[in-house]
């Protein structure tokens, strides 16, 4: 099996938001693998250099108070999951989509309550085809009293997608414009 | 509080109306399941027409093609929590651009829109053989889904072929393409759906508010590939479905997160873009959660999308978002069901607060804090109000508008805020204006307190903030007022920690310093009595207290 970067892992860290395009806030400064409760509570400044929000980013769909960090490797996620907020009845699970198969690790994990800054650690073994497939991963449970979830996807093998038939036929209409023309049934 | 009764009906009329729409479909379909021959229209009476000729091979007599277009919509089970494949509802595409193809050649006979029951027609000479281009578009106002993972390509819906004569019936219906267990054919019906929710909530606006918005053209990106994952746009990786401050992205990732099907986050979505086209919106975006301290920007931008979809969409009031393998999983949040547990940490701050009081301040006068209703007319006024003013785009500019344009209300209004409060440090005093002077709840974060600060050029005071894994909340970000003179003003910042400094005219960026660092300098020309407001912005990720010295000089 072939390791999904260049480099043979690669962190991927997902953005909490999901919409947030571009330039993130710093990362919580933890080390690779431990919790932000273990990290220094002394006031920190960012590493020169690392990029930040700007005055305004992206909006985004409400979420729940989440950020999953993914170390993938061949065959292999460890996922990190992070809550930003107080919740109960915590649901975690991970499935795998475009015919990735998980070996270990699909049975949901379950948490009757997290706290804020609070870290669950995923590990998952997995067998992926050699086209583009998808390892997701959902948290949902109820954050101050409102039910949340959280989805979020991380390719393998990105931009090997199988060719399929569901999209549509790519033409061009009268006016030059190209159209994505599905057939009605 | 909503009865149980209008709950009852408002999970039933959809089974109702979804059950006689499955009818109709099943009526209109041949064998092969298609809808596109010579079936028994529905067409309206008022439906569009056009006129056109060509194609070779044809008789020159007239000839006359009208139908119906519609799709297949998929409901949200709130009790099962999912999107339930078996009450889908056939709804009228309404609005959408439609051509008429030359079967044999392929040219473009002639166009029209498609009426708001779906209808349409055409009359025309010449071509033997006809088919339909559907597209996933709309004039009025001008709405377009496009495939961002194949060219920016438009959607287009064609139909089967068929026969010219002097009064042909041809309807379309665009599919899910779900066969029981898994979408295997193409999903025609997705685009359609993002199309009508956008259209359905331009249309509110149009129709109700005179004189009637003008809207620019909006463009909606939706694709099969479009799933939950940062990363390339082009290859769907759009993080989830957003707006960019320019179009809207929506997911579409079976068996991950699809939202074509969750109403209420297309609405959303396009409220972003609402709020910021015809009113304005100075959010600062991000992360958030419905529970979260947020920054009172970010707060009402939320809050009030968030309330818009359950306007837009009334009687729905439910927001629904579905998710997982064969979207079978989900969550849901009624918009009308209000709460002010503290636990909810309700208040200025809120975009949960700002959701349930913007609903209130529109829908009618249904509880015993609720007595006002101002309709969707009212909201509308009061986001134009709001645009003009010096302050932030917040809950107190919202508010103190809307009690500018209802004066006999503002009793009421207050009643609506008062609501949420729920504890010395949780909940909206009275608004008094649009600065939120006097407002005493500080959301756990004395710092945040007076919402405003006072900023005199010649002096210099500390801002408290507190840390926290995102830069857009409450305690990370304070607010400056400060008052032209006419002359230049230099803003500093000495800080521990990372901070920004921005300073806002009306909401519009004069001038921002974002280095990384807790050194910052800004300096701008001022105008003599206008009011500009510094925003000092704090990244620091870990949950302590630091400070900010600011100074401003000249």
């Amino acid at each position: 099996m072939k390791y999904i970067s260049i480099v043979g892992m690669v962190v991927l860290l997902a953005a909490a938001a999901c919409g947030t395009d571009g330039a993130r806030p710093p990362a919580p400064p933890v080390s690779a693998g431990g919790s932000s409760e273990a990290a220094s509570s002394e006031p920190q400044a960012a590493a020169p250099g690392t990029e930040k929000a700007g005055p305004s980013e992206p909006t985004a769909k409400p979420s729940a108070p989440v950020n999953v960090t993914a170390t993938l490797a061949t065959g292999a996620a460890d996922l990190d999951v992070v809550f930003g907020a107080d919740g109960s009845n915590i649901t975690i699970e991970v499935w795998g989509v475009d015919g990735l198969k998980l070996k270990e690790g699909a049975s949901p994990v379950s948490k009757p309550s997290v706290r804020n800054g609070q870290s669950v650690k995923v590990s998952v073994l997995y067998d992926a085809p050699a086209t583009e497939s998808n390892l997701a991963i959902r948290v949902r449970g109820t954050f101050q009293g409102r039910e949340q979830a959280k989805v979020q996807s991380f390719t393998i093998n990105v931009g090997n997608q199988p060719k399929g038939a569901l999209t549509g036929e790519s033409k061009v209409d009268k006016d030059g414009r190209p159209v994505k023309v599905m057939k009605s049934q | 509080m909503i009865s149980a009764r209008s709950l009852v009906l408002r999970r039933t009329l959809p089974f109702l109306l979804s059950t006689l729409a499955l009818g109709l479909v099943a009526g209109c379909d041949d064998e092969n399941g298609s809808s596109s021959t010579n079936s028994s229209s529905s067409s309206s009476s008022s439906s569009s027409s056009s006129s056109g000729s060509g194609g070779a091979g044809g008789q020159d007599v007239g000839f006359r093609l009208s139908g119906s277009l519609s799709y297949e919509y998929v409901p949200f089970d709130v009790d099962l929590e999912k999107l339930d494949y078996g009450k889908i509802e056939k709804r009228p595409i309404r609005g959408a651009s439609v051509r008429l193809i030359d079967a044999d050649t392929d040219a473009e006979i002639a166009k029209t829109s498609s009426d708001d029951e779906g209808a349409y027609s055409f009359e025309y000479m010449g071509a033997a053989k006809v088919k339909l281009w559907v597209y996933a578009e709309t004039e009025v106002p001008s709405l377009t889904v496009e495939d961002n993972t194949s060219g920016d390509a438009v959607y287009v819906m064609e139909s089967d072929t068929a026969d010219s004569a002097a009064d042909a019936k041809l309807d379309v219906l665009a599919a899910t393409g779900w066969d029981g267990t898994a979408y295997t054919k193409t999903r025609a019906a997705a685009p359609f759906a993002v199309l009508d929710t956008a259209y359905i909530s331009a249309r509110r606006f149009l129709d109700e508010v005179s004189p009637p918005p003008a809207f620019p053209p909006l463009k909606f990106n939706w694709s099969i590939n479009n799933r939950p994952e940062e990363g390339d746009k082009a290859l769907g990786q759009i993080g989830t479905s957003h707006f960019d401050g320019e179009e809207l992205y929506i997911l579409g990732k079976e068996d991950v997160d699809t939202d074509e099907f969750d109403s209420h986050i297309t609405v959303h979505e396009w409220g972003h873009w609402f709020n910021k086209t015809l009113g304005r919106a100075d959010t600062i975006g991000g992360t958030h959660s419905s529970s979260d301290i947020e920054d009172p920007r970010v707060a009402f931008s939320e809050g009030f999308c968030t309330a818009l979809s359950a306007i837009v969409l009334d009687p729905d009031t439910t927001y629904t978002d579905s998710s997982g393998p064969q979207q079978a999983s989900g969550f849901s949040n009624d918009v009308e069901m209000n709460n002010n547990n503290v636990e909810k940490n309700p208040g200025w701050f809120s975009e949960t607060t700002v959701e349930g009081v913007v609903y209130d301040l529109y829908d009618g006068p249904n509880e015993p804090f609720d007595q006002v209703s101002v309709g969707i007319s009212g909201i509308y006024a009061a986001l134009r109000t709001q645009k003009d003013k010096p302050s932030f785009t917040t809950i107190f500019s919202y508010v103190a508008s809307l009690k500018e344009n209802n004066p006999q209300a503002a009793a009421d209004i207050d009643a609506v805020t008062s609501f949420y409060n729920a504890s010395a440090d949780f909940g909206v005093d009275p608004i008094e204006d649009e600065w939120g002077t006097n407002e005493t709840h500080s959301g756990g974060f004395p710092g945040s307190l007076p919402v405003y600060k006072e900023g005199v050029v010649g002096n210099s005071y500390t801002v408290d903030l507190t840390g926290d894994d995102e830069s857009n909340r409450l305690s990370q970000n304070v607010y400056v007022r400060i008052e032209g003179d006419g002359m230049a003003i230099t803003v500093t910042s000495t800080s521990p920690s990372d901070v920004d400094l921005s300073v806002f005219k009306a909401g519009v960026l004069v001038t921002t310093d974002g280095n990384v660092s807790g050194e910052e300098s800004v300096t701008f020309d001022s105008e003599a009595g206008t009011i500009y407001v510094l925003s000092v912005r704090g990244f620091n990720t870990m949950p302590v207290s630091y400070g900010a010295e600011i100074t401003i000089s000249h």
